[in-house]
């Protein structure tokens, strides 16, 4: 029982990465139609960017926020430059230029950190707390759910309270209309990258510790997002935020139960995708985005 | 007389060939204008050339001011309220937000909760349907939103495209009688785009006609009705008195 | 059928029967010279060739399946993967002669092919490139786990034992390879060029501008996507087999996510809908480019993959092969590609 639980809050802090991954993913797609597949990369280079602070003597939580700073400048650039211009072309030339990007990105950080294995500062102290009995939690898992958890409560509030979140749902909903109601969507479309890139800093801040900072980092928590993302609906941020904790949840419980688990994660994700997309493509809270025939 | 809207030799296009070919268009300060014509006859081209949707040559005036090159938004900031073909409500954000939505650039935010509750006064069904997603509403009560939302905006012109399409003809008369309701109270310009000519007529003052991106008529509305070629033509047998009235 | 129309098209039978001797004579030259290059370059060259050509198959049929179907692939690297280890496991438990791997390799994929694409296929655009974004994810954490590794050699891989030519013909080892990746390669070509020139390459692209017409006009469109799946399938088993046999070596980390990238990229920058052209240059850009750059800067065939990727989108979408365009046009008449 101990030992389930453990793995259940193991689950759900790495699912909470997960779910602000996913939401990371759901926020461009409802305002641009885009799936960011370098949303991973560019966690991780905001990670290194990060790392590069701590080496420089900053401590890690103002290295964190300023990390996040310059993540959402940075994105915002990146759209303006690079995927702005392809706004109208077809899925085809879309995909390559992500993939572009994700590659690009990639590189990037190799060619500017190299690809030696990096540890990483947790933002919390070492060592565990004991919860009760025998229930032992590592302080960063801990930690990271909780930060995680501020992360996507301060997202939900921005969105549901704030004059420029629902500008920025407008955006996502209806780019005429929001036009119409003298919304500047242009300004909205950088503004949702630049709060993705941010929310993907985090994740990559939490993430490093306990995987350890190199470039490759991002590929396997972006596939658990993409699961998540799509099994909770890529158009609903909540069902995003839920299928990321899901996502974590099931991982810990494949990992720790079925035998050969830990190394078949990563298809029992592909397996999930695949079963969403085929049965229910919408997610479980999402909606259809109706393709122009 | 003083205009709220004026169109000079106004030419628009989407891309390849033009769809106006030099329009004149007077749309007389706080008083219905009707844009009639047949199926893309360009009365929808024409809304989204005056809010500067698609490119556009030649003079448009807003309250005098020349409003040809700036952008939807900045148009929208001016007091152009534009109620688009298709309604254009936000279908996953609830009705509240909608109505939010369109206060989103008005002047005075202390005004909101006024202009809420006169929203509401025209459209007591949106009162009830308060925190619905839009999206789920239907036809007739998705356009009383997006009216709605435009009169949030407390706007000085309103573009209405097509209001009565896909509405049954008791929804119709209703949305038809509140608009009038609206024209006489706020003393709000409106330019109506419709099909349905009877309609339109009874509710506005004066009309223009396009015929395939040409002007082809415009006056008061008695003027266009009693010209019988035309009115046979386009508007089907409607008298001089039924469009007085 | 009226006078006109059968003017019309005897008209275009003739102009078409007189440009394929001409075409033929381009292909024939072509196959002549692959061939003749078996005495002119030696060991690492001749290597280096396989590899392009290897590849090239490989990209042939992603092709078909990205610019004549239109359906998006981030995944083929698990076919390319099973087509490999299909050859290796030939090869190492069976002791089959290297040169009819590929034949086994190729059905074997397909049955994959067919067993994953029946599901995938109802996907379309962006979906289908997730779906198969995770297939390229999860290929090398199957092929190292311990499960499999009784017939993978796991981690560790396979070292390949490959018998050259019997000594009458006095090829060596590497000429022994390279022979039978440009016999493999002929027919691919042969293959492709006919199927994308029928009836079937019509269908793609039907299916491919406008599904909902297509099928009105009487188009079977899951038939046509199914046989684009296919055939890209196949062409990425067979490539991946000759790549086996031509490194001599499989291990999981020969198959990792950035294969399935690569492949993408060799259509993309060889050029979508560009049959034989295109595919031939996207894997002598995957080929050379890691070999030129990887020394100086590692990880950097990456980066020059990702800029490439993005410049050629916004500049010629229709790639190297599209740049090239003009001077195809102008030595032999195709159909519009």
């Amino acid at each position: 029982m101990t030992f389930f639980l453990e793995q259940l809050i193991i689950g759900l802090s790495s699912g909470g990465i997960y779910a602000i991954m996913a939401l990371a993913l759901v926020m461009i797609y409802k305002s641009t139609g885009h799936v960011n597949l370098a949303q991973g990369e560019m966690a991780v280079f905001s990670t290194f960017i990060a790392w590069t602070l701590v080496q420089m003597g900053v401590s890690i939580w103002p290295a964190i926020l300023l990390t996040v700073a310059v993540s959402f400048i940075g994105a915002i650039v990146l759209e303006r430059v690079v995927i702005r211009p392809f706004a109208k072309a077809d899925d085809l030339v879309l995909v390559a230029v992500f993939v572009g990007l994700f590659l690009s990105v990639h590189s990037l950080a190799g060619a500017i950190w190299n690809y030696e294995v990096k540890p990483f500062p947790s933002a919390f102290s070492d060592g565990s707390i004991n919860l009760m009995a025998d229930l032992s939690i590592r302080v960063h898992t801990l930690g990271s759910l909780l930060a995680t958890g501020a992360v996507l409560t301060a997202v939900w509030f921005f969105f549901r309270y704030t004059r420029l979140g629902l500008a920025l749902r407008a955006a996502a909903d209806n780019h005429v209309s929001s036009r119409l109601v003298g919304i500047n969507v242009s300004v909205m479309l950088a503004l949702g990258w630049g709060l993705a890139a941010g929310i993907g800093a985090v994740a990559g801040v939490m993430i490093a510790p306990v995987t350890f900072l190199d470039p490759g980092m991002g590929l396997a928590p972006l596939i658990f997002a993409l699961a998540g993302a799509l099994l909770g609906g890529i158009t609903s941020p909540f069902g995003a935020a839920l299928g990321g904790l899901i996502v974590g949840v099931l991982e810990a419980m494949v990992s720790a139960y079925v035998p050969y688990g830990i190394e078949f994660r990563e298809l029992i994700a592909l397996m999930l995708i695949l079963s969403v997309l085929l049965v229910r493509p919408a997610g479980f809270f999402g909606e259809f985005m109706t393709r122009r025939v | 007389m003083k205009l709220a809207l004026e169109l000079n030799n106004v030419t628009a296009s989407y891309g390849h060939g033009s769809i106006l070919h030099g329009i004149d268009l007077e749309v007389p300060e706080g008083e219905v204008t009707a844009l009639l014509g047949a199926n893309g006859a360009g009365k929808t081209t024409t809304l989204r050339a005056i809010c500067g949707m698609i490119e556009t040559h030649g003079e448009v005036r807003l309250f005098g001011e020349d409003i040809k090159g700036k952008s939807t938004e900045v148009i929208a900031r001016m007091g152009v309220a534009h109620v688009p073909d298709g309604r254009g409500t936000f279908t996953s954000l609830t009705v509240m937000d909608n109505l939010r939505l369109g206060a989103f650039t008005a002047e005075e935010r202390g005004n909101f909760r006024r202009s809420l509750d006169r929203v509401f006064d025209y459209f007591p069904r949106l009162k009830e349907r308060v925190g619905q997603h839009a999206g789920t509403l239907s036809g007739g009560e998705q356009q009383m939103l997006a009216i709605g939302r435009a009169l949030m905006a407390e706007p000085r012109l309103i573009l209405l495209d097509e209001p009565s399409i896909g509405l049954a003809p008791v929804i119709v008369k209703q949305l038809f009688e509140i608009l009038d309701q609206i024209a006489g109270d706020a003393g709000v310009s409106m330019l109506l785009v419709e099909q349905n000519s009877n309609l339109a007529l009874k509710l506005a003052s004066n009309a223009a006609l396009l015929e395939v991106g040409n002007l082809v008529a415009r006056g008061s509305t008695e003027e266009l009705s009693q010209n019988q070629e035309i009115a046979r033509a386009y508007l089907g047998n409607i008298t001089s008195e039924e469009a007085g009235a | 059928m009226t006078t006109e129309s059968t003017d019309i098209t005897q008209a275009l039978r003739a102009s078409r029967k007189a440009s394929v001797p001409l075409a033929r004579l381009g292909y024939g030259t072509a196959a002549l010279a692959l061939l003749a290059a078996t005495g002119v370059l030696e060991g690492y060259e001749l290597f280096l060739a396989s590899s392009i050509l290897s590849y090239a198959i490989a990209a042939m049929g992603l092709n078909v399946l990205m610019g004549y179907n239109g359906q998006i692939s981030l995944g083929h690297g698990a076919f390319f993967a099973i087509g490999a280890y299909t050859a290796s496991i030939c090869i190492d438990h069976f002791g089959v002669p290297f040169a009819w791997t590929p034949v086994i390799a190729g059905t074997v994929g397909m049955v994959a092919g067919w067993l994953i694409g029946k599901p995938a296929l109802r996907l379309e655009g962006v979906y289908l490139a997730l779906a198969t974004f995770g297939l390229a994810i999860a290929t090398p954490t199957v092929l190292r786990s311990d499960l499999f590794s009784e017939w993978t050699g796991g981690v560790q891989g396979i070292f390949l034992q490959i018998n050259p030519a019997p000594d009458w013909t006095s090829l060596d080892l590497d000429q022994s390879i390279y022979l039978a990746v440009v016999g493999y390669f002929v027919l691919f070509s042969f293959l492709t060029l006919r199927l994308v020139r029928g009836l079937n390459g019509k269908a793609w692209i039907a299916t491919r501008d406008n599904p909902i017409a297509a099928r009105a006009m009487g188009f079977d469109i899951t038939r046509a996507k199914t046989r684009a799946f296919v055939f890209s399938v196949l062409a990425c088993s067979v490539g991946g087999a000759l790549q086996a046999v031509a490194v001599q070596f499989v291990a999981p980390d020969s198959f990792p996510f950035f294969l399935s990238i690569s492949l993408f990229t060799a259509v993309v920058v060889g050029g979508l809908c560009s049959p034989l052209i295109g595919p031939l240059l996207g894997a002598v850009f995957i080929v050379l480019v890691p070999n030129m750059t990887e020394e100086i800067w590692q990880g950097g065939s990456w980066a020059v993959y990702g800029g490439v990727i993005i410049a050629i989108m916004a500049i010629q979408p229709r790639g190297l092969a599209g740049m090239l365009g003009w001077t195809w046009n102008k030595l032999a008449t195709h159909t519009n590609d």
